[in-house]
C-alpha cells in the first residue's frame, strides 16, 4: 500500500495536479485504481464527463465488493456503514474473507475496521510523501508494482478450497484474456467470471 | 493543469469522490431482499481473490509471458515474474507473508539494477 500510494502521489504532480487538488484526491477520493486511470487523461485535457466515466468503470469491482460486504454489515446503523463501505477496499476486504469463520460478526467487523484504518493512514501518508518527494524521486511503474506484489501476497492465502481455487483460475483467465480492454472493465469481467466458477465449483456445499 | 477551469476541477473533484461513495456502496443501502443470499452470498466471499489475481497476474506476467510467449527461457530474466514466484516459494516455505513480500521486493529491485 504504501508503494502504491507513493507511486500515486508522485503521478499527481508529475502530470501537473496542483497541491490542493492532490491532497484532496489523496484524501477523500482514495482509490488509486480510478486516480491512476483518470491521471493521464487529465494531462491530456479529456473532457469531465469521460474522465468520471472512466473513474466508474474502474471503481466498477467495487460494487461486488459491497454485495460482498452487505451480509457483514448489515445490523449497523447507514453512516457507520456508509463509512465502512467508503473505506474497506481490496486488502482489508481480503483479511476480512480469510477470517470469514473466525470469530463473531462484531469481531470480523472490528478486524475489518482496523485493517481499513491501518490501510488509509498508509496510503495517505505515503501519497503525501509521494507529493512532497516528486520533484526529487523518479517515476516509473516499477514503484508501483511493489503495490502489485504486496497484493499478489495477500492473494495467496485465500486459495484455500475448492470455490477459491475455481475463482482465481477463472479470474485468471479472464483477466489475461482482456488486457487489452479499458482499464477497470476487464477485472470486472475477471472477477464476475470468478464468482460464476465459485457458484459452479461451490454447488451441493451448505456453508 | 491542461486548462481545466476552476469550476470544472472542483466538479471533477466533487464527482470523483461520489463515484467512490456509490460503488463502494450500492449494495449496502439496497433493502435486505435486495441483498445477495445462499449459494450466491457464498461465492460472493471469492469477489476479492478474484479481483486481487485480476488486477495482479496481468501486471506480474506483463513482461513475460503477455509479451513474449515463445521466449519461455528469457521469462526466467523478468524481475516482475520472478520476483512474484521468490514471494510463492517463501510464502508457501515459511507460511510468513511480510517475510515473503520483503524477499519478493528485493528480489524484484535486484534484478531490475542488474545489468542486462
Amino acid at each position: 500500500m504504501a508503494a502504491w500510494g507513493l507511486a500515486t502521489g508522485i503521478a499527481m504532480v508529475k502530470v501537473g495536479v496542483e497541491l490542493l487538488p492532490a491532497l484532496w484526491m489523496t484524501f477523500a477520493v482514495y482509490s488509486g485504481t480510478s486516480q491512476l486511470a483518470v491521471l493521464p487523461l487529465m494531462a491530456g485535457g479529456v473532457g469531465v464527463t469521460t474522465l468520471v466515466l472512466t473513474a466508474l468503470l474502474a471503481n466498477a469491482r467495487f460494487v461486488v465488493y459491497s454485495a460482498t460486504l452487505a451480509p457483514h454489515l448489515r445490523r449497523l446503523p447507514l453512516a457507520p456503514r456508509l463509512a465502512t463501505g467508503f473505506v474497506s477496499i481490496d486488502g482489508p476486504l481480503a483479511v476480512l474473507m480469510a477470517r470469514q469463520r473466525q470469530g463473531p460478526m462484531v469481531q470480523r467487523v472490528a478486524y475489518l475496521w482496523g485493517a481499513n484504518t491501518a490501510t488509509w493512514l498508509t496510503w495517505c501518508a505515503s501519497s503525501v510523501a509521494g507529493i512532497a518527494l516528486a520533484a526529487v524521486l523518479p517515476y516509473g511503474p516499477e514503484l508501483g508494482y511493489l503495490g502489485v506484489l504486496a497484493l499478489f501476497g495477500i492473494a495467496l492465502p485465500l486459495l484455500a478450497g475448492r470455490p477459491a481455487w475455481a475463482a482465481a483460475a477463472a479470474s485468471a483467465a479472464v483477466a489475461i484474456a482482456t488486457t487489452g480492454w479499458p482499464r477497470g472493465l476487464g477485472t470486472l469481467a475477471a472477477v464476475i467470471a470468478g464468482i460464476a466458477a465459485a457458484l459452479w465449483a461451490g454447488r451441493g456445499s451448505a456453508r | 493543469m491542461s486548462g481545466y477551469t476552476t469550476a470544472e476541477l472542483a466538479a471533477l473533484l466533487i464527482a470523483l469522490v461520489g463515484v467512490t461513495l456509490v460503488a463502494r456502496n450500492v449494495f449496502l443501502v439496497l433493502p435486505r431482499r435486495w441483498q445477495p443470499r445462499g449459494a450466491f452470498e457464498r461465492a460472493l466471499r471469492a469477489a476479492p481473490l478474484a479481483a486481487l489475481v485480476a488486477i495482479t497476474l496481468p501486471e506480474i506476467l506483463r513482461d513475460s509471458v503477455l509479451a513474449a510467449p515463445l521466449a519461455p527461457l528469457d521469462w526466467l530474466r523478468d524481475p516482475r515474474l520472478v520476483s512474484a514466484l521468490v514471494l510463492v516459494a517463501v510464502l508457501r516455505l515459511t507460511r510468513r507473508g511480510v517475510l515473503a513480500l520483503v524477499a519478493g521486493s528485493a528480489s524484484f529491485v535486484m534484478l531490475l539494477a542488474w545489468p542486462s
